[in-house]
């Protein structure tokens, strides 16, 4: 008796393991159509596969990336294998007959003889295929570019790879066989096969709403191995195998690349082009031409630093140069490249440097005066430059048209090009396309007030060209762990509320930084999910995957820590912007209670479990300090100790004995994670009559001596004279001689972050082998202001960066990182004498 | 008869002389309390308070420096923990500004406030340091008084001064209300008797003479009478040391301010508080001032 109910029980056990639910919500959405008739299907009996697998390989050319049939191959004799340790054969089209008189059936991959016979393959999508099965077994097919002769056959023509029967062979290693791909390594779930039956025909189709979703660097660049050289330090491959397992390689980022389904069908379209280190390498006698030059001498060129470059937008020259190089690229096939990335067939991309200009340096430009360029009401709308690159980019259309017919100008509309000119002046024609560049979208889907803002802006740009906005370049937060793990779950509300997908291409997420990547795997698995389709349905798919990954138990306090993390970034973002998330303090305890809860219900001695999890807590405690900390700081106040007569500074470098016995400044971690540092500096300041002085000393051995400094160690300060946050004034600096002086005014005419003269600004810094040291000297004068009384308050902020051995940063203000928020400084109080 | 009645009368009188005399005052005491009981504590950087009481009283005395508020300016205070009115939190009661930097400027640090003694007298002392013009307040009792002095003494310093004000606020007895709100102005009936005269309200301020060696604020409409009559009167002993001015706003107004210019080269200026904590009548409140004049005198 008890015999028979344990088998009972096995075998029902076996039967739920491959159980399949066609229409699993947990899935990507299908449109069903209706079937063939045939008898049911054996695919795998008795852990033994009855098919093969038929696929036209010798048909596929080209890059083995882009093909399909063989990428569908590949990944189904691996899921077979896995599952059942047997080996698939595979047929082409043509043995389709010998085929099936070895095996019971076939699974039949791509179009040919016998796909068309029951695909009508012109009604298919672009990247969409068909599923459907068949008295033979099963055919999953859809059009590839792979088997194409006429793809990419100029290779300027750089269309993306349709490869619609890849993604029609995983949606079936999925719905059917069980498998799921939620991470590299131990994240992949290759269920064991032992019966698997179609007892009922079925046909659906499924194509991708976006053809652009790409997460290809970020993938690749956490399955690579950390470079000597990398300014990024965090999130390589060796961190990711202590919770995924050792086997993670390059070769499990394609894998997970193809197994999210990520595409870019369209040849590449808006980004930094030409590239602003290569373009004036090509043409030295021009840099004048390419690089704007105000009126008052203020060159922006900074060959190098990372930013600091400013294409000149006012210099039609520019444009004619631009074109001339154009023209040199196309002619010759792409062989003479003077530094263009994106340039392809169909469009050629326009996209200004990583770095803003100071309108004060543009308006006073004659050109700019003469046309009226910046209006006192494009100013108000925050969009001061509006009408001059309108202006750049109405002539070099008209040049394209001329010079380069065929070609669209692609605009990436960012920083101080982000929004369209209003001047009809200024109006551009349909050969000009956009990518506008949303730093809130998919982040605040959930804000009216800031979504209607990016729709404002999209509507003026779609005004402007007829066309409308095929792509936007959306970001992630850079730090707030709540922001880092939700806004990418965002995608699928952002982007029903974008609407007409027929007519865009691709929402481009960048993930601003990959050392989390992997913590936050459930809502990076959902969002490039939710750019093939905006409906799928994320909250089913992270219940069935923390099931799967957890176990039942564990879940439950999972997907509720999930909902919650979710409700909680909704409730944070519907009326606040993405600089500030603060979850109140209720909502953290409840997170933290259903981390405990999850991590006490794991499956005992499941250690693959035990390590998702801990994968997914890892960087949850310090987040929810850094949550209690912020609810309970204060803004610092430091105090500037005055100067006596005798105590007159002379900035070398040196700790001169006046140091000695002022307090130095509190430095912290901005994010209120309250961690310890290594090599926390000291930081001292004074002031007189003259300027402020400050002394730094860094207790660590410097190894950084990179060109660019803000890959090197460097100090900054930011100082914001008086308390109405009117501007501040930024310095920078590394031990190895590299510097930079920049400002910003917000009152009473706001103007972009931009160069700084600082006359009178010295800094000098000692490097020993121990540590460095830095003097520094800012006269008011520098800043335009008088001299404070004592007691008066100004805010400021000291940071520091050490890129050398172990990296960290710090900070003397709770900016969680935004260091140019003047509005979170702390608060320098210019102490009287003898204080 | 009456010879009788005369050297009885003496004889009671010389009696409860040597009562007094006799009787031991108790030593004051003092308590230093670092994180002392304030309003909306969450707003305040630094609070340290002294304690100091004897048999006759108690006061407390509180340094307070404000967390910056919205415009990002910090406060530094103090205040007299002694009742709802009179020299009570609910005003500046001392404010020191030297060379036109107001104390409220300055920085608060909690060593800057500790306890202090000069024989029986007890309590502490607070550092202000006005941009290198220095100066200390000591505030004391003495076991035979309930009144807390004051005394302000320059200090070592590397700017010289160029002008020294105390000022003394307070709420005479209680403030008026209409419908429910504060009154700030018109409608008060404040007077101020000094050693010398009686002083009447006024629109501008009044300037003092030495003769007026202390000043009894009081109010007819809040006479302190009884419960719904407020505190009733409060006192400043005034200091015998030479000062450049001093000024009475006796104003219609729910504040009243005694304003003193102290010379550049004083040595010190002690001024008294008194009030009584419970409230007190102003009949009541002049009846013990004359009975104990020497508690009521500066030493």
């Amino acid at each position: 008796m008890k015999k028979t109910l344990l088998l009972a029980l096995l075998l029902g056990s076996v039967c739920m393991l491959h159980a399949y639910d066609l229409k699993n919500p947990a899935l990507n959405i299908v449109e069903f159509k209706k079937a063939e008739k045939h008898a049911p299907i054996e695919l795998i009996k008795n852990g033994v596969p009855q098919f093969a697998l038929i696929a036209d390989l010798h048909k596929e050319k080209g890059s083995v990336r882009g093909r399909s049939l063989r990428l569908s191959v590949d990944e189904w004799k691996l899921a077979i294998k896995k599952g059942t340790g047997k080996d698939l054969e595979v047929f082409n089209s043509a043995q389709i007959p010998q085929a099936l008189k070895k095996y019971r059936y076939i699974v039949v991959f791509g179009e040919n003889d016998f796909s068309k016979k029951y695909i009508d393959f012109a009604k298919l999508k672009l990247e969409g295929f068909e599923v459907v099965t068949v008295p033979e077994g099963i055919i999953i097919a859809g059009r590839d570019s792979s088997v194409d002769p006429n793809f990419n056959k100029d290779p300027l023509d750089k269309n993306g790879y349709v490869r619609a029967t890849m993604f029609g062979s995983y949606d079936v290693l999925e719905r059917i066989f069980g498998l799921r791909f939620y991470m590299p390594g131990t994240g992949t779930i290759f269920p064991k096969l032992t019966n698997i039956t179609i007892t009922t025909p079925f046909r659906y189709t499924d194509y991708p709403r976006f053809h652009g979703r790409n997460g290809v660097f970020w993938i690749n660049s956490t399955m690579s191995k950390l470079t000597k050289n990398s300014y990024r330090r965090a999130g390589f491959i060796d961190e990711w195998k202590v919770f995924l397992g050792d086997d993670l390689s390059m070769k499990w980022a394609d894998w997970t690349n193809d197994r999210w389904r990520m595409g870019q069908t369209r040849p590449p379209f808006g980004g930094h082009d030409p590239h602003d280190k290569k373009f004036p390498k090509a043409y030295p006698d021009k840099l004048k031409t390419i690089f704007y030059q105000s009126p008052n001498g203020n060159f922006y060129y900074a060959p190098d630093e990372m930013i600091g470059n400013y294409y000149d937008p006012v210099n039609l020259e520019f444009v004619d140069l631009l074109i001339h190089s154009l023209k040199k690229y196309f002619n010759s096939k792409g062989k003479i490249n003077d530094g263009w990335n994106w340039a392809n067939n169909t469009y050629v991309t326009f996209g200004l440097t990583d770095h803003r200009i100071n309108v004060a340096d543009i308006e006073i430009d004659p050109v700019v005066r003469k046309l009226n360029l910046i209006t006192d009401a494009d100013k108000k709308r925050g969009a001061p430059l509006a009408n001059v690159y309108g202006r750049f980019i109405q002539y070099m259309d008209r040049q394209m048209q001329k010079e380069l017919p065929g070609k669209k100008l692609v605009v990436m509309a960012y920083y101080d090009i982000e929004r369209a000119s209003l001047d009809p002046r200024w109006k551009l024609s349909q050969n000009v396309e956009v990518q506008l560049c949303a730093g809130n979208f998919p982040g605040l889907a959930y804000n009216d007030k800031a979504f209607a803002e990016m729709e404002k802006e999209m509507a003026e740009w779609e005004a402007a060209t007829g066309n409308p906005v095929r792509r936007i370049y959306g970001y992630n937060h850079n730090t707030n762990m709540y922001a880092r793990a939700m806004i990418p779950e965002m995608t699928g509300y952002a982007l029903k509320r974008w609407g007409k997908w027929s007519e865009r291409d691709s929402l481009f997420f960048d993930h601003c930084a990959f050392y989390d990547f992997w913590n936050h795997f459930y809502s990076k698995y959902t969002m490039y999910r939710m750019m093939w389709n905006p409906d799928f349905n994320s909250d089913a798919a992270v219940k069935e995957m923390f099931e799967i990954l957890y176990g039942k138990k564990a879940s439950v306090s999972l997907v509720k820590f999930y909902r919650l993390l979710k409700k909680t970034f909704i409730e944070c973002t519907k009326a606040n912007d993405l600089k500030d998330i603060l979850p109140p303090l209720t909502a953290v305890d409840q997170l933290e209670k259903y981390l405990k809860q999850a991590e006490k219900d794991l499956p005992a001695g499941n250690e693959i479990a035990k390590k998702h999890f801990q994968l997914l807590a890892q960087r949850w405690p310090e987040a929810f300090t850094a949550t209690r900390t912020r609810h309970s700081f204060d803004r610092k106040v430091y105090g500037v100790h005055q100067l006596l007569k005798d105590g007159e500074i002379k900035v070398d470098g040196k700790e001169d004995a006046v140091w000695k016995d002022i307090k130095p400044v509190s430095l912290f971690c901005p994010y209120g994670s309250n961690k310890k540092y290594d090599a926390m500096p000291v930081v001292k300041l004074a002031w007189d009559q003259k300027g402020i002085y400050g002394f730094a000393k860094m207790p660590y051995t410097v190894e950084r001596l990179l060109t660019s400094m803000w890959n090197n160690d460097h100090f900054e300060l930011f100082i914001s004279p008086g308390a109405k946050q009117e501007n501040y004034f930024h310095l920078t600096f590394d031990p190895n001689g590299h510097h930079a002086e920049k400002q910003r005014r917000f009152q009473p005419i706001p103007q972009p972050y931009g160069n700084w003269l600082a006359n009178g600004y010295v800094y000098k810094t000692i490097t020993g082998k121990k540590e460095w040291t830095a003097e520094f000297f800012v006269p008011y004068s520098a800043m335009d202001v008088k001299a404070p009384a004592a007691y008066d308050s100004w805010l400021a902020n000291i940071c520091h960066t050490k890129k050398s051995g172990k990296e960290e940063y710090c900070s003397s203000s709770m900016t969680l990182g935004h260091n140019h928020d003047v509005s979170k400084y702390s608060i320098i109080k210019f102490s009287g004498k003898g204080e | 008869m009456k010879l009788t009645t005369l050297i009885l009368s003496t004889a009671v009188i010389l009696g409860s002389t040597v009562c007094m005399a006799q009787q031991k005052q108790l030593p004051v005491q003092v308590t230093v309390e670092n994180a002392p009981n304030v309003y909306k504590p969450e707003t305040i950087a630094v609070r340290k308070a002294i304690r100091i009481h004897n048999q006759h009283g108690f006061f407390s005395f509180r340094a307070l420096l404000t967390k910056p508020n919205a415009k990002l300016q910090q406060e530094r205070k103090v205040q007299l923990d002694c009742g709802n009115y009179g020299f009570s939190a609910h005003v500046s009661f001392l404010t020191l500004t030297v060379n036109g930097i107001t104390d409220r400027k300055l920085q608060l640090k909690a060593d800057d406030m500790v306890a202090w003694q000069d024989g029986d007298k007890k309590g502490g002392s607070l550092l202000y340091n006005f941009d290198g013009a220095k100066l200390r307040l000591y505030f004391y009792m003495r076991p035979d008084s309930p009144v807390i002095w004051f005394r302000i003494v320059p200090e070592k310093s590397v700017t010289p001064y160029k002008s020294i004000r105390l000022d003394l606020n307070c709420i005479i007895s209680n403030i008026l209300k209409k419908n429910g709100k504060v009154v700030f102005q018109g409608g008060y009936q404040r007077k101020a008797q000094t050693a010398a005269r009686t002083i009447d309200q006024a629109a501008k301020y009044q300037d003092l003479t030495a003769a007026d060696k202390y000043i009894a604020f009081y109010d007819l409409i809040n006479d302190g009478s009884a419960k719904d009559k407020g505190q009733g009167p409060c006192l400043i002993v005034l200091g015998n040391a030479p000062v450049k001015s001093a000024k009475l706003g006796l104003t219609d107004d729910w504040k009243t301010n005694l304003r003193i210019e102290l010379p550049l080269d004083f040595k010190e200026y002690t001024v008294g508080l008194w009030q009584p904590r419970q409230g007190m009548s102003n009949n009541a409140f002049f009846e013990k001032f004359k009975k104990e004049q020497s508690a009521f005198t500066l030493k």
